[in-house]
């Protein structure tokens, strides 16, 4: 993990040279203040979290409190949506994520993300998994065969695919596609993995397996994952965060949080009274 | 709503529906069809020996046996009716033979100059009393030679009578010259006198001839309008007479037997004769040869053309797959129409090249760089009014701008006719282009982005492949109506006659091209009735090619879209 770091630091040192370092090398994510606006609405309130490297750290609310949107800043997805912008901090390692100098391909390629619906090219399995690495290089087809594998392995879904490596990828089931999907952004290595509702799209026995999945990875990778089900974020878990209309209301251990709620909102969400 | 009133609604509409479906489908049948029919006559057909005949002596065919031995049999056939034919044309058969008026105009003559000295002493009168005197004696002279010549107008059927007439009449002032010459030789006579003998010595016999021809103008104009039928239906006797005849089609009768049918009835078996009117003037009638001649011998050659039709022509079922890729020949009378699929074909192709790379760029420009900001909307609205201009419009551009002001060709050009059609096209490409890619699902955008894709590269490998197929349908699409545009082709790169041309003539030549020539050939050939099949030919073809782009561009959609959801 240093040397990735290191690497990292390596490449972007001109943009952190005047960005001050603000996190202990514990948090990988860290966010100050951070705001999100959609036009003139502020979707995201001021926000203030640290995430844990090698921890899983779920983000729960109520639909609508800005959930998705703090996940997307983490890889700049939201650069996609016109007329979206922030204020305040946003750093990861000590680099801050919206200065105007950063390489947003770069730090997409460190941050991956899983998404609501499993979106799989329509290319073949092979090509999927493939797809990150290559952007980066061809490597020997040998070394490439071999991270594809290993992407299908830790995915958990190597037994299943590995005789119709070739076949398109839309002919898989939606809980495999969404396997599939995890794969290829675990395939380019990522630090961290953001995971938005990856299983509201998926019948329980699919859901189980990434749960499971999940699991397997924490400790290796920062996880940030959306969920609605209250008991997937107690179980995949260590940490987590509620959001309330963009503010977010309360942060801290899963077990605390459903144990023993500070606020009182918290408690509301977590016994279901609401959202 | 009443659950009556909308099962009443229901209906109703259901049945609008489906008789506007069947107007559509009929419309289409009968459209379709009849084209496809005529079309299909084209290549498919019965022809006659002609046919063989001259695609063996014009387009290197190789004969077969039968095709052999149907131009013996045809040949035997059309001996017997040339034999016909000579006998008419040369034929002596009148009660008076010919000879003996020759000779009784030479006896008249001499007779007359054995009268010497009472011409002599005629000629020694005043004038208006000699010339009255002169005719006076001639009508007594020639009244033998004008009894023969009724009698051998009323027997004569033969076509030399009218060659004899010519030649009578030159030989009676020869001989007046002569004979005038005579009279007067060792006497002391005025050339005034003289002149005046000659004159009206002839001028009875020459009057009696000059209405014979007359009446014979009339009787022969009528026999050779239905010779010229025939040739027309079996083409000229011999092979240097065919060598003589200018034009191709002068030098074969006709090719299909739905068209010799025609000309038997049209040009044979109606004739045109020359009368004189009252009013002195020479009008054409047209009459049934068959009323006309009678029993006649051009009556009975009439006859043996209609019995011994089958044998003249030898008309048997044959394809002609040559159709499609033999040049024409004769302003499309003959041959095929392989300069006019080739020059659709370079068109179309050509304004792809053009249009396809223009299109794609500007719809990825449109869908994934423009957004929705004003300028972008105002190029949208722009593109879309492009659309809607005229095809017509577009050809008078190509014409003004690309020809006579930037000069991309120096007149007609295959290249400046793609570009207009290009131009044409784009807009079309433009919007289905952009289309399919705002179809492709946001989330494969998110999902390359995601993985550390450039823009460019998210673009090139995932978003363009997926919308792909639909791309394509829609290009394809356009491609088809790219092949059938006339207008804009009119100005810029159609040529009306002409050979295929090669792939290095693009930029200088102009070309033949299925639209352009359907117009053409229905509208400004010379002899449009005969080359309707041509016509319903070429028509059938594009459908064809359009049609089988269409479905190609189907198809290929299908396939692709089989191919990324089963692997
Ligand atoms: N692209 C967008 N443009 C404008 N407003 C948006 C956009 N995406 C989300 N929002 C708004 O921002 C707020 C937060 O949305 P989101 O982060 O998607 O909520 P969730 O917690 O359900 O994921 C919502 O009120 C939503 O209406
Ligand atoms: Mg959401």
């Amino acid at each position: 993990m240093t040397t990735l770091v290191q690497e990292r630091k390596n490449k972007h040192i001109q943009n952190v040279q005047n960005s001050p370092v603000m996190t202990s090398a514990d948090y990988v994510i860290t966010a100050r203040d951070f705001s999100v606006y959609y036009g003139e609405y502020k979707a995201v309130k001021d926000v203030n979290i640290a995430l844990n490297r090698g921890k899983v750290t779920s983000i729960i609310g109520p639909s609508g409190c800005g959930k998705s949107t703090f996940l997307r800043c983490i890889n700049r997805m939201n650069d996609l949506v016109p007329g979206c912008r922030t204020t305040g901090k946003l750093m990861m390692e000590g680099i801050d994520l919206y200065h105007k100098r950063l390489d947003v391909v770069e730090l997409r390629r460190k941050v991956g993300m899983v998404f609501q619906r499993p979106n799989p090219f329509p290319k073949s399995i092979y090509d999927n998994v493939a797809y990150g690495v290559r952007l980066k290089g061809r490597p020997p087809q040998t070394q490439l065969d071999g991270i594809v594998e290993t992407s299908l392995r830790r995915s958990g879904l190597w037994d299943e695919v590995k005789d119709r490596l070739k076949s398109s990828a839309l002919g898989l089931s939606g809980g495999q596609q969404q396997r599939l999907c995890i794969a290829r952004a675990l395939a380019i290595n990522p630090e961290v993995l953001l995971m938005d509702e990856p299983c509201s799209a998926l019948d329980p026995k699919s859901t189980a397996r990434i749960e499971d999945l999940i699991a397997e990875l924490s400790g290796e990778y920062t996880i940030a994952i959306v969920t609605h089900n209250m008991q997937q974020a107690a179980r995949v878990s260590d940490y987590t965060a509620f959001f309330y209309e963009g503010v977010l209301v309360e942060f801290g251990e899963t077990s605390k949080i459903f144990t023993n709620p500070k606020n009182e909102k918290t408690n509301d969400y977590i016994t279901g009274r609401f959202g | 709503m009443k659950d009556s009133t909308r099962k009443i609604l229901d209906s109703a509409f259901t049945a609008f529906s489906r008789v506007s479906l069947f107007i559509v489908g009929t419309a289409v049948i009968g459209f379709i069809l009849p084209i496809a029919l005529k079309g299909i006559g084209a290549f498919m057909f019965t022809a006659t020996v002609e046919h063989e005949k001259f695609l063996s002596e014009n387009l290197d065919y190789s004969l077969s046996k039968s095709d052999k031995e149907r131009i013996r049999k045809s040949d035997a056939a059309r001996q017997k009716l040339w034999e016909m034919i000579d006998s008419y044309e040369s034929s002596k058969d009148s009660s008076q033979p010919l000879e003996k008026i020759s000779d009784l105009r030479i006896s008249t003559f001499n007779k007359a100059i054995k009268d010497k000295d009472k011409l002599k002493s005629i000629l020694s009168q005043t004038p208006s009393k000699r010339a009255k005197l002169i005719k006076e004696y001639a009508e007594g002279a020639w009244r033998a030679y004008a009894d023969a010549l009724d009698d051998a107008e009323r027997g004569a059927s033969g076509f030399l009578f009218q060659k004899f007439i010519s030649e009578q009449e030159r030989k009676l002032e020869s001989d007046a010259e002569i004979f005038a010459e005579e009279i007067c030789k060792g006497a002391k006579i005025s050339r005034m006198a003289r002149n005046s003998l000659r004159r009206n010595f002839i001028t009875y016999p020459i009057s009696l001839l000059n209405a014979c021809r007359e009446r014979f103008a009339e009787k022969n104009s009528a026999y050779l309008s239905m010779k010229g039928g025939i040739i027309e239906l079996i083409g000229p006797r011999s092979l240097k007479e065919k060598e003589d005849m200018k034009l191709t089609r002068q030098k074969y009768g006709q090719t299909r037997l739905d068209i010799a049918q025609r000309v038997l009835s049209e040009d044979i078996a109606k004739i045109s004769i020359r009368k004189i009117s009252q009013g002195g003037i020479p009008i054409m009638d047209r009459v049934s040869s068959k009323e006309y001649f009678g029993n006649s011998v051009p009556g009975q050659i009439l006859e043996y053309v209609e019995k011994h039709f089958d044998e003249l022509l030898q008309p048997h079922f044959t394809i002609y797959p040559g159709f499609f890729t033999d040049n024409p020949i004769d302003a499309n009378i003959f041959g095929g129409i392989y300069p006019m699929i080739l020059g659709t074909f370079y068109l179309t192709v050509c304004a792809m090249i053009v249009a396809a790379p223009l299109g794609i760029a500007a719809a990825i420009y449109f869908s994934e760089y423009a957004g929705n900001g004003r300028i972008a909307n105002f190029l949208r609205m722009c593109v879309g009014t492009l659309a809607g201009v005229p095809s017509i419009v577009f050809g008078l551009f190509g014409l003004a701008f690309l020809i006579n002001t930037i000069k991309v060709s120096d007149g007609k050009s295959v290249f400046a006719g793609s570009l207009t059609l290009a131009l044409l096209i784009l807009p079309t490409i433009i919007r289905t282009c952009e289309e399919s890619l705002k179809a492709v699902p946001n989330s494969y955008r998110e999902g390359a982005l995601g993985l550390g894709a450039g823009k460019w590269r998210a673009i090139c490998g995932v978003i363009l492949p997926a919308a792909l197929p639909s791309m394509l349908t829609g290009i394809i699409i356009s491609m088809g109506r790219a092949a059938g545009e006339t207008a804009p082709i009119i100005f810029t790169a159609a040529t009306s006659a002409g050979l295929a041309i090669g792939l290095s003539d693009i930029f200088t030549q102009p070309t033949p091209a299925l639209p352009w020539n359907i117009y053409n050939i229905c509208s400004e050939h010379e002899m449009a009735e005969r080359v309707g099949h041509v016509q319903y030919g070429m028509a059938l073809t594009l459908i064809c090619i359009v049609l089988f782009l269409n479905l190609s561009a189907i198809f290929i959609r299908a396939k692709l879209q089989n191919a990324n959801k089963n692997k």
